[in-house]
């Protein structure tokens, strides 16, 4: 899952936590800036920088559609209750805050992502956060998600050979239950394998 | 021990989180008979609020919330990244950790009220938080992000709505189901009857401040849906307040 | 080649008010120990025991001069645990990530861990395995992913939670092949009785305690008649 195509390109070099604050910082003065000028300037910086990251599409495909869609219909929506003037400031400001993000997720591996992600909580150990049993929740999690899936769907083909469509509760219930099961035994191994035991835990 | 105590909330967190992952990917439920299939993955923010409690729900939350920003494809779709977090759906997505939040807090208040009130109590809970938070902060910013005004984009809301009254009732339900799966497991082990204060697992230094050990059948599924299997070697949950 | 010591002594362990495991005295230093018994008999609270994953409300359990609570840490380092799903064990998502999990808090440095990790595979014959994603194996894979993991720290003992509860026959007998050659001290919780060919010693459990304590032939018999005398009552 953390293995994902990214072409090289200008966009590489620079390091990622950069790439993150200028995204969340173009996109906060884009989400309450009007200017058409800024948001416009925004745009067409957001479009080169993604042109020149030369996104792997089978990736980004999907988010950028799902963007093209809710860009049409809130546009149209305008254009339908008030005027052309309105849709073209949705228009605006939506390519303005999605353009640069995408930008950023073509030039970016989802491993530096998260070592980015997972950096920034590093001042809240002050405030009781351990990072690494951060870092370990968070590889646990995509360790066992294909296997809840795998469960799920046994669960849903076990109502299907009931002849029943597959339910909400039949299916989660037990799902939530073996989840508690789990964490019970996943418990003790954590500890047995020696993790807290590291020099960082006193 | 109180490694292993830690080492619950580790595994609790992660395996819920996993859960509100995995469920975006299954491909749609059905629920009261309805022709209309639900994708699963809020009432997964709702479950974990409501199972494992404010903190190590909310937790869950947050560690989805870190895949997320790392783009990686956890949300159903197969979404990701910062360009999420910024678009129309942001603040339904950032939303989710307060609505974790308090869903856990209500559903502890709901846990010790008489067994009849606790399906209504839980399912009052997911809706707190699922539905009431969420909309605040995800409306607003979905105004923001396409650039109209707030009563339009809560007029759009509003064609959600149905669909996430259903999933807030089907968590709380979801909810009880577990709780009281849980409770007969104790029940059955020391014969607890109902009580506020805490109970000391000494194989795993668990504290419980939930009561548990209620008896009364709760209806579970409706519609055909199998009953919920009876528990077998079942422990006791995390308590909701760790 | 002197074989790890553990020693239990007026050992009491509770759960909500019940007695679970009650032990006056236990010494076990031999190097094929089994523990058998019904489920809930507290074999596998005998077990957590020795690897400190519990801890007793009275009494002590040692580990030569160690004590499982006090040096837990230490005790860790020589003792390791084979949980019976070994799904629950694999923590990382990739498996030569979770080989090197437990050499990594350990402290061993990189470059140490990676010539170790490829070590234990190839003992394993399960180097094809190693850029695998966990939740892609069978459950015999898992099985040699887990116990490799486990190995490849170098404990001088091995807890094995019912090793092969999941198993069937062929992969039962080739785990026991496993086992014995295995070159560690192993207390082996099980049902399966097939599997104690070749122990040094077994102890019955039967509701939290020890009721039968032998050479393998002769405390079968006790579980045997035990087992019986339940079925009738």
């Amino acid at each position: 899952m953390l293995t994902a195509e990214v072409r090289h390109g200008p966009l590489r070099a620079v390091p990622a936590p950069a790439k993150i604050v200028v995204v969340i910082a173009l996109g906060l003065l884009c989400a309450v800036s009007s200017s058409r000028v800024l948001l416009g300037g925004v745009v067409g910086l957001g479009a080169v920088a993604l042109v020149a990251a030369r996104p792997v599409w089978r990736r980004l495909g999907g988010l950028a559609g799902w963007w093209a869609v809710a860009l049409v219909v809130t546009a149209g929506m305008q254009l339908v209750t008030r005027d052309a003037a309105a849709a073209t400031g949705s228009v605006l400001r939506m390519a303005a805050l999605c353009l640069p993000a995408l930008a950023v997720m073509a030039s970016t591996t989802p491993e530096e992502l998260l070592d980015v992600v997972l950096g920034a909580t590093r001042p809240l150990r002050r405030a009781g956060l351990a990072t690494h049993t951060l870092a370990l929740t968070v590889a646990l999690t995509i360790r066992f998600v294909p296997e809840l899936v795998d469960q799920a769907q046994t669960l849903r083909d076990a109502q299907r050979a009931r002849g029943l469509r597959p339910a909400v509760l039949p299916v989660t219930v037990p799902l939530l239950l073996r989840c508690l099961d789990r964490s019970r035994t996943l418990s003790e191994a954590i500890v047995a394998r020696s993790f807290f035991d590291r020099s960082e835990h006193p | 021990m109180n490694e292993v105590v830690k080492a619950r909330a580790v595994a609790e967190v992660a395996l819920f989180a996993a859960l509100i992952v995995a469920l975006g990917t299954v491909p749609s439920l059905y629920a009261f008979g309805l022709a209309v299939p639900l994708t699963a993955q809020t009432l997964g923010v709702m479950l974990a609020g409501a199972v494992l409690g404010p903190k190590r729900g909310s937790a869950a939350v947050a560690v989805v919330l870190v895949l997320v920003m790392a783009s990686l494809p956890v949300l159903s779709g197969g979404r990701g990244g910062v360009a999420v977090v910024v678009g129309p759906t942001g603040g339904f997505l950032l939303g989710w950790l307060p609505a974790a939040l308090v869903v856990g807090l209500v559903a502890r208040r709901a846990l010790c009220l008489p067994t009849r009130y606790r399906v209504p109590g839980l399912v009052v809970a997911c809706l707190a938080g699922g539905v009431v938070v969420d909309y605040a902060l995800g409306v607003p910013w979905w105004a923001v992000v396409t650039h109209q005004d707030l009563a339009l984009t809560a007029g759009q809301a509003v064609a959600f709505l149905p669909g996430d009254l259903v999933k807030a009732v089907l968590a709380g339900m979801a909810a009880a189901a577990v709780h009281r799966q849980l409770g007969q497991r104790s029940h059955d082990h020391a014969g607890h009857a109902l009580r506020g204060d805490g109970v000391q697992d000494v194989a795993g230094g668990e504290v419980l401040t939930e009561p548990v050990g209620f008896s009364g059948a709760v209806e579970v599924g409706r519609a055909g849906d199998q009953q919920v299997p009876a528990g077998g070697e079942r422990d006791q949950a995390g308590d909701l307040d760790r | 080649m002197t074989l790890p010591r553990f020693e239990l002594d007026d050992v009491c362990v509770r759960h909500d008010g019940c007695t679970v495991l009650r032990v006056d005295h236990l010494v076990l230093d031999e190097r094929r120990i089994a523990v058998v018994g019904a489920n809930g008999s507290g074999k596998s609270t005998l077990l957590r025991l020795l690897d400190g994953l519990v801890a007793p409300e009275t009494g002590s359990v040692r580990l030569g001069a160690l004590d499982t609570v006090r040096d837990g840490r230490q005790v860790r380092q020589q003792v390791g645990f084979c949980f019976q799903d070994p799904a629950d064990q694999i923590v990382m998502p990739v498996v030569a990530d979770d080989i090197a999990f437990g050499l990594k808090n350990r402290g061993v440095p990189l470059a140490g861990r990676d010539a170790q990790v490829a070590a234990v595979l190839d003992r394993f014959g399960i180097g094809h395995l190693a850029q695998r994603t966990a939740a892609t194996l069978s459950g015999g894979e898992k099985q040699l992913v887990a116990l490799a993991a486990v190995l490849v720290c170098g404990p001088a003992t091995v807890l094995f939670d019912e090793p092969t509860g999941t198993l069937d026959l062929a992969r039962s007998l080739r785990f026991a092949e496993l086992l014995a050659d295995l070159d560690v001290q192993a207390v082996v919780a099980t049902h399966d009785l097939d599997l104690l060919d070749g122990f040094d010693r077994v102890l019955v459990l039967d509701h939290g305690r020890v009721v039968a304590d032998d050479a393998p032939g002769p405390a079968l018999t006790a579980y045997r008649d035990l087992a019986v005398w339940a079925a009738r009552c």
